[in-house]
């Protein structure tokens, strides 16, 4: 065989371990690194959901009612149930307290708390139904998102003390869009992700909700 | 009548007494055996100390509670009744609406009086107060004396002023509000008082509005 061609028949014994440039030798024992443990996600009990403090609140609060920063929500931390329940309950007694100084109907606090306890636990619910299907996300957080989210009702319903129905109208309208914002902004990843060919059925559900707020209120309460 | 009879030494270095005596074994504070209507003064009675240990501003939370910690829910249906049946009853002279108005006005405070006092100690036990479930329900019963008192004066002078009307709600509801916030914020740790403090303003609050808009 011709000189160019000999390595051909080389055995490649007796040449030791290759070792390249600028690498380090690789050592025989490696001692192989456990993965990282991730965290099973937080059980859910009603304490914990209830475990904030008076700043924490207030700073939810804030991000509720002016959705247009990009900050998380929650901050990692276990979304409570706390204001989402006060919210709504506010927003019922405001309704009242607003309605009583026009048409002082006192039958509008069953009314009233019967639809707005409804919607708050019904939407939550439907599209808890509608992600389970293909996905997983747990209820307590959709139902404190849809808690969170009712706080622009309330602050539109204390404007309703000005009773205009033009000025109605434009306050409940840029409410409305608010709210959606927020639970766009929040449930977007959660719904994409579980239900991409669902998505529009699950928007259509939470836009069913807040219209049926906005017009039952305005129509019949107010 | 039976009787006992005995000796009780008592071991002293000095001298050695005993106490002699007899017991009456049919007591007089027996109240099975007493009248009925002295029984019903003695709970009523029960219930008026209570009732200024709750009310009297210069008594510390910490007293009050010492005060209530013998809970009794009579004091706070006695007066949920006579709030609901104030508001019931007047509720036709100034209403519109069908005769129901006033079965729907006593169902409504009734309703809201009970739920709203449960569901105010369920948030202070679920912020992390140390309270007992009926210890707090009676004491936000007991705070509603004010209010019920609001709502009687309105019931016979409410025709004479808006101003007048306002000004006494407004009274009751500081009252009631002052004598049971200290105490629903004490059960609770400071980081978290307003959270225990708003849902007791809201539930006066709504009780208060009810009265203004009845008379």
């Amino acid at each position: 065989m011709s000189s160019e061609l000999s390595w051909l028949d080389d055995d490649f014994n007796g040449y030791g371990p290759v070792q390249l440039d600028n690498q380090e030798i690789p050592q025989e024992n490696l001692i192989l690194k456990t993965p990282p443990e991730i965290p099973a996600p937080e059980k859910f009990t009603l304490k914990k959901a209830f475990d904030v403090d008076t700043q924490i609140v207030v700073e939810r609060l804030k991000k509720a009612i002016w959705p247009i920063k990009g900050e998380e929500f929650f901050d990692k931390a276990m979304p409570d149930l706390y204001t989402p329940f006060w919210i709504v309950t506010t927003l019922i007694l405001v309704i009242f307290v607003v309605s009583m100084m026009e048409n002082q109907d006192v039958s509008v606090i069953i009314k009233s708390s019967s639809l707005i306890y409804m919607v708050s636990a019904g939407v939550p619910a439907a599209l808890y139904f509608l992600i389970s299907q293909s996905g997983y996300c747990e209820f307590y957080k959709l139902l404190s998102f849809y808690g969170y989210s009712f706080i622009h009702f309330v602050i539109a319903g204390l404007m309703s003390v000005y009773a205009n129905w033009i000025f109605r109208v434009l306050v409940w309208t840029l409410a409305g869009g608010l709210s959606l914002f927020f639970l766009y902004k929040n449930l977007k990843d959660l719904v994409i992700g579980s239900v991409p060919n669902q998505k529009f059925i699950a928007l259509g559900i939470v836009v069913a909700g807040h219209i049926s707020v906005i017009i039952t209120t305005n129509l019949f309460f107010l | 009548m039976s009787e006992l009879k005995g000796n009780i030494p008592i071991d002293s270095p000095s001298n050695s007494q005993s106490i002699q005596g007899k017991i009456d074994l049919q007591s007089d504070s027996n109240s099975l055996n007493e009248p009925v209507i002295q029984t019903i003064l003695h709970d009523l009675k029960r219930i008026c100390y209570k009732l200024k240990c709750v009310m009297i501003p210069r008594l510390s939370n910490d007293e009050k509670s010492k005060e209530l910690r013998d809970w009794d829910l009579w004091g706070p249906l006695i007066l949920c009744l006579m709030l609901a049946l104030t508001l019931s009853l007047s509720s036709d002279e100034y209403f519109i609406y069908s005769n129901d108005t006033g079965t729907l006005i006593f169902s409504i405070v009734f309703v809201v009086v009970w739920i709203g006092s449960a569901v105010v100690t369920i948030n202070a036990q679920l912020l992390g107060g140390t309270v007992s479930f009926f210890h707090s329900v009676c004491l936000l019963g007991y705070c509603l004396f004010p209010l019920n008192i609001a709502a009687l004066i309105l019931a016979f002078i409410g025709d004479i002023s808006v101003f007048i009307n306002l000004v006494l709600v407004v009274l009751g509801l500081s009252w009631s509000t002052f004598s049971s916030i200290g105490f629903m914020a004490g059960l609770v740790p400071s980081t978290r008082k307003a959270l225990a403090e708003y849902p007791v303003l809201l539930f006066y609050l709504f009780l208060a509005w009810l009265i203004l808009m009845i008379f």
